[in-house]
């Protein structure tokens, strides 16, 4: 115990060093009216430093401990001295967070949880030492031995909980089992999109702007975290502004700071969202750009902005954007496209993709070297391919945007897997055994464009199902037996194509040249 | 003499030894500088990325991604060799009507060579009347009334133009992107060598010729070029074996044919592990491919299996080497995702020297022959959902003179015909993205030369690899110390003007 000595013949002096230590933040506060007004924001820094001294020295004591317990014959370890350590580092680092809070201006119900247990850490971990300091001099009572070795365990276990909320205010709040196999994107707040409206009816704010910030920033600017002192869950919150004033200039872009952070280069250490995490398209920074432009109203249509088919295209997708998480689908010639985002769809079903892939070669693709969009082919395979590849497939159901079935033994069994497709844009299951209940099932493909149901035995009867399909403009029904003189609704009507029923000219209705 | 070697023996000997480390590490540092320009240097001042092409050898043709997303899956190329005269089918001319007979100006004269005009020649007056048709009001002779019914699905390209005036280089220049035998990859071998191919129980690349002759290109219009031979076109044929050598000969079973091919892949493996070519190995995947075809060839190919009002509508003739089998074959092959089809008709060349190459007769039966399966054809894709994701292109080498063909002197002969011109022709694509009821470029007032949009043929061919997913400049290949593309070294455009 030679080590452990001077703390161990004063207790309480050094539970008076360590209340000074305490303290220091009440005075570091007051330097905001003196000229070191800079030392607190300096000193608030470096609690990501400090903070992971409390953490490895309290859970070391926590072991030493066990191993005093598991084998007490065995030579004790100065746990004192481990504790001193460890309840002053707590104490300091419990000081320097409550500086960065106030310096950073970080609100929410994330970081009261986090103060708190960081205090409470603090003061349990003084406690901690008190009481072993105690047990150690020899007070040795089996009641101050287990009271302190009860204190030790309650103050690892609010420890962990505390740097674990720690850890959520910094990276985010899945950032630990993201990759893990049981991750679920977190459900996001519903948003009713008018999906049965026509786009220029959206709300600007309410359908466009608001889902890309919830998708974007809501981490770090929500309700529950507020980074910054700014909020950005509702339209009041976001005039209010953060702790740099506000941060909407209406009608000028350029000086919204909303926009000046997302629109710097990502380098910048200004720049919003941090680097590591999924940055807005620019289709989604243009508007957010338009958003302001007009004068960031909380009420309005897209009818009062001019966008592009592009922009417009992005509009449409944010839907299945918000409800699966994957990046919209682009149709793009070539650049424009964000290769890190890409990079980091794709990784995330790279073993999936590449699993399927070598179980079917040449049939499931990337719809390009730029998409982590796939597209299946399983026409070559023909009649070798059916409903049971179909399930096989069923990981890489929400990525596949274009999907040829012609010509397999696909039948209605896999409706539901199709109906889970959900960006799915074009569809090909000509010449297969599908039928009218199999139509229902594609209600839910929001993006599809294209049907081919060329050569199968649906009827007239399945096409009224069709009608929300507000994206589709084309389905092939030749060779069914829809005639074309069918009656069913106009709005499906004009998408059907059917074969050609002009006849072929077979003769040249001059044959002789005219006079030259 | 031995003492004067000996003397400069020594002196270099001295030179050497005079060389300080100093002196070789300053030598050294212009070689490093040079090293690094050359490997790191590129990258540095700007030059690109390469997409990276290079597959397992033993599955040259697996498919990959194009650049970004593509409009066109496949290709059916409907090369016209001889070259049809725009001026009798699509590039309408009242002025030249009016002008018929005249003596040729001789303006129009002056610094051109043709191939076979010589003197004064008249001006020629388009021998069919045309009309407007469709939505579009595209112009359009009485000639292919069945393509006139797709009138509005097609995107006419009225200003092409080339720098080749005889066939067989035009051709080469055409399909594969240099006149000179050879030296250029065609474009079906550059589509399966960027993409791959998606049926690995066919070639990716076909090839169907029809009209009784080759075109004048030869076999190099399909040819691989530089890029690995596995990438060149495999042509069918109309009779016995589609495919040549496809079925097993008398007395050889399926079996036997599988148990031969095991044993040579194994002598070729051995080989590959001795050598380390990978050619070898492209040669197993060849013969493993081959094996493949016999029964998915053989049906794809077999016309027998469509019905009878297919085979009326296109009006195929069972057994013959004609277009119209091939239209039908096209199609059966882009159902069954071929990357690439080229068709070749012949005998377009209407010079006007006999009645076969006579405009008011030859050229009547070539438009009889085609149009009717086109229209079929065109009919079928748009049916079955192939035609939005299928390009279609129809062509000829160049274009035709408006001035009629004076061989010979005979200038009242019954039969009439065009020079060989280089200036404008018209071609037309449809389906794969292409805008469709549209016309682009135009021609002066005699449809001589053009006036508006310019479009060179590494411009068609720019387009057509944007519209399979590629930006022509990426679309590379590394021989003899270039990067080799179709399109050559020129700066080409994608004609964006026509993409739907």
């Amino acid at each position: 115990m030679q080590e452990s000595a001077p703390p161990a013949r004063h207790p309480l002096r050094t539970a008076v060093v360590l209340s000074g230590v305490a303290a220091a933040p009440a005075l570091l506060m007051l330097t905001g009216r003196t000229p070191w007004a800079w030392l607190a924001p300096f000193l608030g820094r470096y609690h990501p430093v400090v903070l992971h001294f409390p953490v490895a020295l309290l859970i070391l004591a926590g072991f030493l401990e066990l191993i005093g317990v598991a084998s007490p014959g065995a030579r004790r370890y100065p746990v004192s001295l481990v504790m001193f350590f460890a309840s002053a580092s707590a104490v300091t680092a419990m000081a320097l967070g409550w500086l960065l809070m106030h310096a950073d201006d970080v609100k929410g119900p994330l970081i009261q949880r986090h103060m708190q247990g960081g205090i409470a850490v603090a003061i349990l971990s003084v406690l901690t030492l008190f009481m072993c300091l105690l047990a150690e001099a020899g007070a040795g009572r089996r009641a101050v031995l287990w009271t302190y070795r009860g204190l030790l365990i309650a103050t690892c276990a609010l420890l962990v909980r505390t740097a674990h909320d720690g850890g959520m205010v910094t990276h985010g709040e899945d950032y630990l089992d993201e990759y893990a196999p049981w991750h679920k994107a977190k459900p996001h707040q519903a948003f009713q999109f008018p999906v049965n409206k026509p786009l220029a009816q959206w709300d600007i704010y309410a359908h466009v702007v608001a889902p890309i910030l919830q998708e974007r920033c809501y981490e770090c600017h929500g309700t529950k975290n507020v980074k910054g002192g700014l909020e950005l869950g509702s339209w009041a919150a976001i005039q209010r502004g953060g702790k740099d004033g506000p941060v909407l200039s209406a009608g000028e872009p350029e000086k919204s700071l909303l926009y000046q952070r997302i629109n710097l280069p990502l380098e910048h250490t200004e720049h919003m969202p941090p680097r590591r995490r999924a940055q807005p398209s620019p289709e989604e920074m243009a508007l957010i750009r338009r958003w302001i432009a007009i004068g960031a109203p909380e009420k309005g249509t897209l009818a009062a902005v001019h966008l592009d088919s592009r922009l417009l295209s992005v509009v449409g997708q944010l839907p299945v954007l918000l409800s699966s998480g994957a990046v919209a689908p682009d149709n793009g010639d070539s650049g424009e496209i964000d290769p890190v985002a890409v990079a980091k769809l794709r990784d995330s079903l790279a073993a999936t993709v590449a699993r399927l892939q070598a179980k079917y070669p040449n049939t499931i693709t990337y719809e390009s070297r730029q998409s982590a969009n796939l597209c299946l082919n399983a026409a070559p395979l023909r009649r070798n391919f059916g409903d049971d590849d179909m399930a096989a497939l069923a990981p890489l159901h929400d990525r596949i945007v274009w999907a040829d079935l012609s010509g397999t033994a696909v039948t209605n069994r896999s409706a539901l897997g199709i109906g889970a497709m959900k960006s799915l844009r074009v569809l090909k299951l000509a010449n297969t055994a599908v039928t009218d209940s199999f139509v229902p099932a594609l209600a839910s493909l929001k993006q599809l464009e294209t049907l081919n149901i060329y050569d199968t035995s649906v009827t007239p009867a399945a096409m009224s199902g069709l009608e929300r399909l507000h994206a589709i403009r084309r389905i092939y029904v030749a060779s069914t037996k829809i005639p074309s003189d069918t009656a069913i609704p106009e709005s499906i009507r004009s998408k059907l194509i059917f074969a050609n029923a002009v006849a072929p000219v077979l003769e040249l209705t001059n044959s002789k040249p005219q006079k030259p | 003499m031995n003492s004067e070697e000996n003397l400069l023996q020594q002196l270099r000997i001295e030179h050497l030894q005079g060389e300080t480390r100093r002196h070789f590490l300053r030598t050294c540092a212009t070689g490093m500088g040079a090293m690094f320009l050359g490997l790191a240097g590129g990258r540095l001042f700007g030059a690109a990325e390469r997409l990276d092409f290079t597959r397992d050898p033993t599955s040259p043709l697996a498919v990959l991604p194009p650049q970004f997303a593509a409009k066109a899956r496949r290709v059916i190329y409907l090369h016209m060799a001889g070259a049809p005269s725009q001026l009798e089918l699509f590039d309408y001319k009242p002025e030249l009507d009016k002008i018929s007979g005249q003596d040729c100006p001789q303006s129009f004269l002056e610094g051109k060579r043709f191939a076979f005009i010589s003197g004064v020649p008249k001006m020629l007056g388009s021998l069919f009347p045309f009309h407007q048709s469709g939505k579009s009001g595209a112009w359009i002779s009485d000639r292919m009334p069945n393509l006139e019914r797709h009138i509005d699905d097609v995107c006419f390209i009225k200003s092409m133009r080339t720098d080749q005036f005889n066939h067989a280089p035009a051709q080469l220049l055409v399909q594969t992107g240099s006149p000179r035998l050879g030296a250029g990859a065609s474009l079906g071998s550059w589509a399966t060598y960027g993409l791959g191919t998606e049926n690995q129980n066919l070639p990716g690349f076909m090839v169907l010729v029809s009209g009784g002759n080759n075109p004048d290109g030869g076999k190099a219009l399909w040819g691989p070029g530089f890029l690995p031979s596995v990438y060149q076109g495999v042509q069918c044929r109309p009779k016995g074996d589609p495919v040549l050598y496809l079925s097993n000969p008398p007395g050889v079973s399926r079996n036997l044919r599988r148990r031969v091919l095991d044993a040579i892949d194994e002598i070729n493996q051995q080989n590959y592990e001795s050598v380390g070519d990978p050619e070898t190995l492209t040669r197993v995947a060849q013969y493993e491919m081959a094996f493949r075809m016999q029964i998915e060839a053989s049906e794809a190919l077999d016309l027998s299996k469509e019905p009878d009002y297919v085979h009326k509508a296109y009006g195929t003739k069972p057994g013959e080497e004609c277009f119209a089998n091939n239209c039908l074959l096209a199609r059966r092959l882009a159902e069954r995702d071929v990357r690439f089809i080229q068709l070749y008709h012949w005998g377009w060349d209407s010079h006007g020297a006999s009645a076969k190459e006579a405009l008011n007769v030859g050229f009547s039966d070539r438009c009889r022959e085609t149009d009717v399966p086109v229209g079929a054809l065109l009919d079928d894709l748009k049916a079955r959902g192939l035609l939005e994701d299928t390009l279609v292109v129809w062509g000829g080498e160049f274009g035709r003179t408006p001035m009629q063909e004076n061989r010979g002197g005979n200038m009242h002969s019954e039969f009439k015909g065009r020079d060989h011109h280089p200036g404008a022709f018209t071609i037309w694509m449809a389906g794969g993205g292409i805008k469709p009821g549209f016309s682009y470029g135009e021609t002066d007032a005699m449809g001589y030369e053009i006036v508006e949009n310019p479009v060179e043929v590494r411009d068609l061919h720019a387009t057509i690899l944007n519209q399979l997913g590629f930006e022509y400049h990426k679309l590379s290949y590394l021989f003899q110390g270039l990067e080799q593309k179709l399109t050559g070294v020129l700066p080409a455009k994608v004609i964006r003007d026509i993409l739907a």
